[in-house]
Order: structure tokens, then sequence, then C-alpha cells
């Protein structure tokens, strides 16, 4: 094949073979090769493509450099960029639904927690966690303003790393805490159960309540009973059955069950800093989240409340997420005001 | 500490409804109470027609005709003759017949009997009418049902599954019975007939209409459509479906006229065509679809002046093309409703000058009827929130027939929507609509067409909606397929806010936009029209062009019968091209294997394809497993078509590799450039 037609990774891994190195300063190519190697048609090659070459190299560099907890949902933009915290499981496409409703001009990053990729360990404390995320932001895009964003138990990470940035003396124009989870410090374990009881209670109270009649109420109630003890005889059996590991899913759950230790230890200190905490919905108030409590630590913190059918745990992804976005716009408009 | 925030001050949540809202949305809207003979059944509004216009001309068949006299007393004999064999209140018979003046004279016999019809279409299958007549003697305690039929279709009917009556062949023991009426059997309260639907586990579920709701549904189109004028109507439509009921009945109360039609089972099109060459009918009940067959034919002298269309969504360029076609004044009506509800309940006549959107409004409720767009828990949704359909009124059905578990499923009771502390009796439509900031209802597909994709709840009729807003397309239909099967995936049902994927463990949820276009049209064209109001999840996959879409019998779009989209019938992107270098090659078959899909191209967008979140964490392991390289997911982010992450791919390659040191020895030389 003629060298004019080759793509550039393939001309300069073709030069490659012959020991021609070549590299970029600045905006000049320059080329170190066994005196003879350089033939007319590299010559030609690499004046004629010079900037072609100069492109792939510099996007090379920048992968080698590449900071692996910044991911980009919206790079592009004029306002102050987000970088947000994913909840336990450290999905970044948490934030997807939310990214697009903030348009075109936001530019929005997920941040990978270690652990997320399956190579990684996943870290053990909220600190450390925010202490990685605060270097990668560094690095990424060395001067603020910042806006920091957690969902969920995220929410705790966000918090930490805008304090640890603020310390370092960049300017974090605000946290903006989705459903926040506060730390469970005092009644750990109960409080927890309590809070996954009451939705689970409440989740099925509202579903006998669309039921019309009371033998409909009681066909759905023997029903679920019916699944749920369906599920565990399988259960039972498939403990008997070898599991085929899956890594992704086991990655996930290894990161997911250091992620709630590690947000279950943590203890917020006082921040000072604008704090804007986005619920759900009013009645998230009166939830296992304790969201009240955030005013401990941020004593000037601004609420925000959804629609009064909005889910914690969908507010963030379509339709739910439009409303929150209006609430977040809302939320920095009053910042710029 | 500061205070938490009042809701007031603090939110901009979404409204469920204001007063406002309310009194305009819920209330107003639906002051619908209206007066109609609810004592009476409608044999009795046929009688007082028949001593009304006696010599008039009823039905007509060719060149056979009966006057109201005719019909009424060939009717009697019917009635009489299943008396005989003892049909009677809480009877059911089954009429399976093909079009012509008998099976009007057989349904009037039936109802003036007392006993329920249950209209058969000609062209059902064996297999479906047997699960139809055991359903209905299960329903009525083993008795086996009369099935009244003709000779040319008799052999379709097991004699073990029904009585059957062959009305040709027994036709001079209907001749000796009496032509005077019997004693009236039918009451306001009992059934007047059964049709059966198909139901979403595929065994067909009958809807139990009585008397007064046909007889307020029949008094109020022939208020809203005839204006006390006798117009002639076509028969033409399958009997089974519940649009042909306003053809039946209509007419024979206000001294109207059936023309019957009788086309080929299956060639009903054909039969839309031979009614507007034949210039014998004033008004014609009809689906898009059969209008949109008629748009072409020469309208310039036809002597129709109205319109009711009925079953599906009807576009305003369809209709817009009719009124232009026809030199004189035309009256189009947008008529919506489903069989629970009694054929239509609701209403709206097109206005060329106003109706500007791409679909004719469905308008404001009909004579008795509530239209109530609700969301969780039964409460009224606010403008621009999408709700399901809800109907109340007298035009409500008794049920599925013998189907409790399911009559209690979609007829429930609930607290009035327009407020106060009484029940009201509501259908739940499974239609999804919402109040548009205009105070207009829009409507807005089916709830079990809500799917999951990609982890994001899609509603199939807003994808739709959409695409016909397209200038050159007329007609489309979107579907969720599972790529690992690739075929139509089953809709599930879903609630308002709950919705499971269609896909099976094994494959990964996939649209597909099926279209018809007046001029070819490219992915590009449509994806980009698509994006402009659509959220990207909602964007389909593959688009296949067909010529025409399928239709079912009832002239609705036949999803089943949809073409499983392959490589042959897939559109091509545009700039589809093949992957070149190694890497990319590599990279496409690892894609294609991550995906299930065929082949992708240099340009394709991972997310496009259906890449999302478990689907991304796959591909990066994989990648670095194949590349040997630290790929990362943000890569995917940055660089999410296949060329562009190939060429990365290439420059992490080249960085880890360009730092070695020289492999030769001897003299160097160094150039600039």
């Amino acid at each position: 094949m003629s060298l004019r037609a080759i793509p550039v990774a393939e001309l300069l891994a073709t030069l490659a073979a012959r020991d021609i190195k070549v590299w970029a300063d600045d905006d000049r190519l320059r080329c170190n090769a066994p005196a003879g190697a350089l033939t007319a048609e590299f010559r030609e090659q690499l004046r004629d493509r010079k900037d072609e070459i100069l492109d792939f190299l510099s996007m090379a560099a920048t992968v080698a450099r590449q900071q692996p907890a910044i991911v980009p949902l919206q790079s592009q933009g004029t306002r102050t960029p987000i970088f947000a915290v994913p909840g336990h499981v450290g999905a970044p496409f948490t934030f997807s639904d939310l990214s697009k409703h903030l348009g075109d001009d936001q530019p929005f990053y997920a941040l990978q927690p270690s652990g997320y990729d399956g190579q990684s360990e996943p870290m053990e404390r909220v600190e450390d966690i925010a202490e990685y995320f605060a270097r990668q932001i560094v690095e990424y895009q060395p001067a603020g303003p910042y806006i920091i964003a957690g969902y969920c138990s995220g929410a705790s990470t966000a918090f930490e790393l805008a304090k640890i940035l603020g310390q370092r003396g960049a300017e974090v124009r605000c946290v903006v805490l989705f459903g926040p989870l506060y730390p469970p410090t005092n009644e750990k374990l109960p409080r927890l159960a309590y809070f996954s009881a009451r939705s689970h209670v409440e989740a099925i109270a509202r579903e006998i309540a669309k039921r019309p009649t009371f033998a409909a109420r009681l066909r759905y109630v023997s029903g679920r009973l019916g699944n749920r003890l369906r599920d565990l005889v399988i259960r039972f059996r498939e403990r008997k059955q070898p599991v085929v590991a899956d890594p992704v899913l086991e990655s996930r759950a290894r990161l997911k069950s250091t992620a709630m230790a590690a947000f279950r230890r943590y203890i917020p200190m006082p921040y000072s800093g604008r704090v804007c905490i986005v619920l759900p919905n009013t009645d998230w108030l009166r939830s296992g989240a304790a969201a009240r409590r955030w005013l401990r630590v941020a004593p000037h913190a601004d609420f925000y409340f959804g629609p009064a059918n909005c889910r914690a745990a969908s507010m963030l992804e379509d339709p739910e997420a439009s409303a929150i976005a209006e609430l977040y716009r809302k939320a920095t408009k009053k910042l710029n005001d | 500490m500061n205070e938490v925030l009042p809701i007031a001050a603090g939110s901009t949540a979404v409204p469920l409804l204001k007063d406002a809202d309310h009194q305009a949305l819920v209330v107003e809207y639906n002051a619908t109470v209206a007066s109609y003979p609810s004592d009476r059944t409608i044999i009795d509004l046929f009688r007082e027609q028949v001593t009304r216009s006696p010599d008039a001309e009823a039905i007509r068949f060719g060149t056979a005709t009966l006057t109201y006299r005719q019909l009424d007393e060939r009717s009697n004999q019917m009635a009489a003759l299943l008396s005989s064999t003892g049909m009677g209140p809480g009877r059911i018979a089954v009429v399976f017949m093909t079009h012509s003046i008998e099976v009007v004279v057989a349904i009037l016999g039936v109802l003036k009997s007392g006993a329920a019809y249950v209209p058969v279409d000609a062209a059902t299958p064996e297999g479906r009418i047997a699960i139809i007549l055991k359903d209905i003697s299960n329903g009525t305690d083993g008795r086996a049902p009369v099935v009244i039929t003709q000779t040319g279709l008799q052999s379709v009917i097991s004699p073990s599954l029904a009585d059957i009556v062959v009305l040709d062949a027994d036709f001079s023991s209907i001749l000796n019975q009496p032509v005077s009426a019997g004693p009236p059997a039918a009451t306001p309260d009992g059934t007047a007939y059964i049709i059966f639907t198909s139901g979403s586990t595929g065994t067909p579920k009958g809807v139990e209409i009585a008397h007064r709701s046909l007889v307020n549904y029949i008094w109020w189109a022939a208020g809203v459509y005839c204006s006390g004028e006798g117009l002639a109507w076509p028969l033409f439509s399958s009997l089974a479906f519940d649009l042909t009921v306003t053809t039946l009945f209509t007419p024979l109360i206000i001294g109207g006229r059936i023309v019957v039609y009788l086309g080929d089972p299956g060639m009903q099109s054909m039969v839309v065509l031979k009614i507007i060459d034949d210039n014998a009918v004033d008004i014609i009940k009809l689906t898009p679809a059969h209008l949109a067959m008629v748009r072409d034919r020469d309208l310039s002298s036809t002597r129709l002046r109205k319109f009711i269309v009925g079953g599906e969504d009807f576009k305003t360029e369809l209709a817009r093309d009719i009124t232009k076609a026809i030199p004189h004044p035309v009256e189009i009506y947008n008529e919506y409703g489903p069989t629970e509800a009694t054929v239509g309940c609701m209403i709206h006549r097109f206005d060329i000058d106003r109706d500007l959107a791409a679909s004719v409004p469905i308008g404001i409720p009909a004579a008795n009827t509530g239209i109530y767009v609700l969301g969780e828990a039964y409460q009224p949704t606010g403008p621009g929130v999408i709700g399901e359909m809800f109907i109340a009124g007298d035009g409500l059905a008794k049920g599925y027939f013998n189907r409790p578990d399911l009559t209690d499923e979609r007829f429930r009771m609930a607290t009035d929507p327009q407020g106060g502390f009484s029940n009201l009796r509501l259908y739940k439509t499974g239609d999804l609509a919402r109040w548009n900031s205009k105070g207009s209802l829009e409507f807005l597909g089916r709830a079990d067409h809500q799917v999951k994709v990609g982890g994001a709840r899609v509603e199939l009729g807003e994808i739709e909606a959409r695409l016909l807003k397209h200038p050159h397309v007329p007609e489309c239909a979107v579907v969720a397929i599972s790529t690992s099967v690739a075929k139509p995936a089953t809709q599930t049902a879903a609630q308002i806010g709950h919705s499971e994927s269609p896909a099976p463990q094994d494959g990964i949820a996939r649209l597909v936009a099926y279209y018809v276009s007046s001029k070819p049209l490219t992915v590009a064209d449509l994806r980009a029209h698509l994006a402009e109001e659509l959220l990207e999840s909602m964007i389909p996959t593959y688009y296949v062009p067909l010529e025409r879409m399928p239709l079912t019998s009832n002239g609705k779009i036949d999803r089943a019968a949809l073409p499983e989209p392959t490589a042959d019938n897939i559109q091509p992107t545009q700039d589809f091209t093949a992957p070149s270098t190694e890497t990319e090659k590599t990279l496409a078959a690892l894609w294609c294997d991550l995906l299930k899909i065929e082949s992708i191209g240099r340009h394709d967008n991972f997310f496009d394809l259906g890449g999302e979140s478990l689907l991304v964490m796959r591909a990066v392991s994989r990648m670095r497993k194949t590349f040997d390289l630290d790929v990362q997911l943000r890569n995917l982010f940055e660089r999410p078509t296949l060329a562009g992450l190939a060429e990365m791919i290439d420059g992490m390659r080249w960085a880890a590799n360009s730092g070695g040191t020289s492999l030769s020895e001897g003299p160097r030389e160094e150039i600039e450039l």
C-alpha cells in the first residue's frame, strides 16, 4: 500500500519499525533516524502530513497523561464546570440525563471512583476518595472555579472534596448535593434498617392503595408473598450450584460494599462555603436520609425540592431529571445574583 | 440554624393541578350531562322509527332493498325463531356472517329476543372462533351458544361447540314465523352485544355492552352526525370491530339507510374504493388508514358530506387533503373511544384553519362521558404532565365477559376526580395523554407501548408522534426489539411511572422505526428530525422503510406483522463506511459481539448503538484485554465513534511504544520540519 494512503498511526508504526523516531517539539516535528533510513518517500510524507502527525502525537500525549477519574459527560461550554460524585455504585452514568438537561453550555464531569474499573482497588475512607478526586480535578483543570456535586451517598464525598479543594485555595462556587444521605454516624445500623423498612412498607402501601377492592388487595399481598417465597427457594437452590463470576459485576459489588462502609464511617466537619441541597420531594425531609442534619455542618445550606411524585432513586433520570435540572439552574442563578 | 425553606419558596416542583386548571380541565371539560332515552333499548328506538317511516328504505344491498317495515317484520320473524329455540335475556348468539341484509336482520332479531349478539368477522380463523365459543360456553354455565351463520361459513364452526342456525338454509323456517312483534324482551340493563377484542395474553376478551350504553352512544351520534337527516351509510367494515356499531344502528333510529358492501376477507381497502366509486352514500365511518386510500381517488363529484374517522391517530395532513379534494363543504370528525366505552367517547370536528398540529385533536367528551388524565393514586395531572386517560360515564361497558379479574383490573372505583367524596367507576384505558398549554388533550399512544431501552423509560407513542411530524412520513410504527432474538419484543403492560424492559434477559433492547415515506429519506434526516424534540434514548437505532404498513382487518397497524429487522431491510446510515484500519476492524468485531449487531461502520456511535451502563464497562474491560492498553471509561465518552476511539487506541499504543531505546547502532541523522 502506498504510504500516502495509510493512516498516521500506521505510518508512524512503519517508521518505528525502521527505528525512525518521531516526536513533537511545540509546533515543529522532529525526527531521528539511522543514517539512510529516511528515504525520500518518508521525508515527503513527514513534510506533507506534518499537521496530521502533530495532531496525532498531541492526542497520544494527552491520552498518556489522562486522569481516569474525570469522565466528560459534556466537555464543552462556558459555565462553571460541574464535577459530580456518583452514589455508592460509582456509576458515572448516573448524571447522564441531568447533564443533557443542563444543556450544551454546561461542562459536566462525572467522577469515577477508584475500583469502578475493576483494575484498581476501591478506597476505604471518604477522605481518601475525596483526596483522589481533588488531585485528578486539579491535574485536569488546575484553576477553578469549580462546582462540586454529589448524589446519594456520594454527597458525603462531594462535601469532603469541596473542603479539600477550598483548603488548597481553589474557588469552589457551590456544593450541590442531590438526594444526599447524611452519614449515619450515631445510629448506624438501626437507622439504615428503619430507612430501608420504611421505604419498603411505603411502596407496598402505595400499591395496596391502588387496588380497588379488598379482594384485589388480598391478591396483591398474597402474590407478593408468593413471589418472595419463590425467590427464596430459587436463591436457596442456586446456592448449591457453582456460580460463574462476572468480573464487571464482581468489581461493582466490591466497590459498593467498600463505599458503603466508608460512608458509614465518615464524620462530616463544618464547611463554610455555599451548599445547595436538592431533595427529590418535601417528604424526603422526613425520610431516614436525615437531610436536615446537613445543617449541622453547613448551617447556611439552601434546600430545593423536586415534584411530589419524584423518587430519590430516579431523581436524576428522565423524566424527573428535567425538573431537577431546573432546580439546579435556580440554585446557581442565585449564586450568580 | 436556617429554617428549611417552605415548598413554595424553595421549589419549582411540577404541580399536580392548580384550582383554576382543575376547574377547567376536570370540571368544566366534563360538563357533558345530556338527556337521552335511558329507559329504552335500541330496539325500542328502532321500532319508533319504523312507526315514523314504515315505507322508507332502511337497507340496500345491490338491487335488493328492505323498507323499515319489512326489516322490522323480518327481524320479528328472526326473533321468534330464536325465541322458539330458547333464546332470550341472558343468552348469547354469535353472528358469524358476511355483510348482507340478513346479517342486519339477524342482529336485530337477536336483540329483539332479549339476547346479546356477538359479532364475529367472516374471516376469523377457526381456532379463534373455537376459543370465543368455549369462552361463551364457560361463561354461561357450560351451555353451548347459538351461532347464526351462512351455508358458506358453516363448516368453520364445530357442531360440538355451538347450536348452529344456518340463516340462508333455514330461511323457510324463518318465513313461517309471525311477522308481528313479540313481547319486549330486551331491557336497558341487559347486554346488547359482546365484542371480542384481542387480549394482551393472546386470548380474546369479550367486552360486554348494555343497551343503555348503546342507546346513550347512538342517541348522541345521531344528534352529532345526522342532525335529524336520514343519511345513507355504507356498511362495509368488520362487524367484529365496534367502529361498525355506529353504521349499524345510527341510521336505523333516525330514518337513514344502510347500504351494504361485501368485500373479500382482508380486502376491505378495495371495498372503500368501491364505495367511493359507487357514490351512493352521504356519510362514512372508517379508519385513517382506509381514508388514506381514498385520498388519491377523484372526489370532485362525490356525494359524501361527512367522514367519521376513528380507530387510530388521525393526521391533520390527511384531513386537509380530503377537505381540499371535495368541492362542497364536508364535515370530518375524529372520534376516539375504546370498545370498553361503547364505540366513541370523544369527538372533534376538524377545522382546516385552526387545526394546525400534526394530528387532529381527539377533542371533547361525548354526552354523559367523563375524560380524566390521571397520575398515580388517581390524581388529575396538570398541563404538560403525561398521565393515563381514564373514562367514566354511561358508556362504560359492564365489564369483560367471564373475566371478573380483568374487569376488576381495568374498571376501577376511585374517588371522583371532579372532587367530593363520592366514588366513580373509571375505565383505565391504557392510553397516555397530557394537557397542552392551550388546554387541549394530546394523545400519546399506549401505556403498554412504554418500554425501557438502555435503562431509560421510553414512550413509543411519543416517538411515533414526533416521527409523524416529519412532512414526508405519513405512517410509522416504532417497536422495541431484543437484538438477540431480533423479533418485536412483547410490549409489557406498564403503569404510569413503572415499566419493565421488554428485552429478555439475554438480549439488548433496541428501538426500530418502521415508516412509509412520500420521498426517499436518509437515516440522518430522520435522526435529526427526531432529535429536535426527543431525548437521545428515544432515537431509534434502526430504520426500516416500508412501501405500506401492514394493517389488521380493522384497518389498524398490525404490529405483529411488521417485518423482522434484518441486515437486508434495515436502512443503512448514509455515511456508512466500513472499518478500514486494523484497530478499527478489531474494535468493530469487539463491539459487534458485545452489542449483538451484525456490522458497525466507522462513524457509528457506541451509545447510539445501545451501549449503556454495564455494556460500557464490559466494553472497556474487553478493550483492555484485546489491545493490552489502559483504556479508560472516559475514552469512550470522549471518542464514542468507532473511528475516533480506534484512533485514540492507536495513540495510546504509540505513546506506550515510542519511549524505547534505539534498536540500531551506527550513525544517525536528525531532521526538523
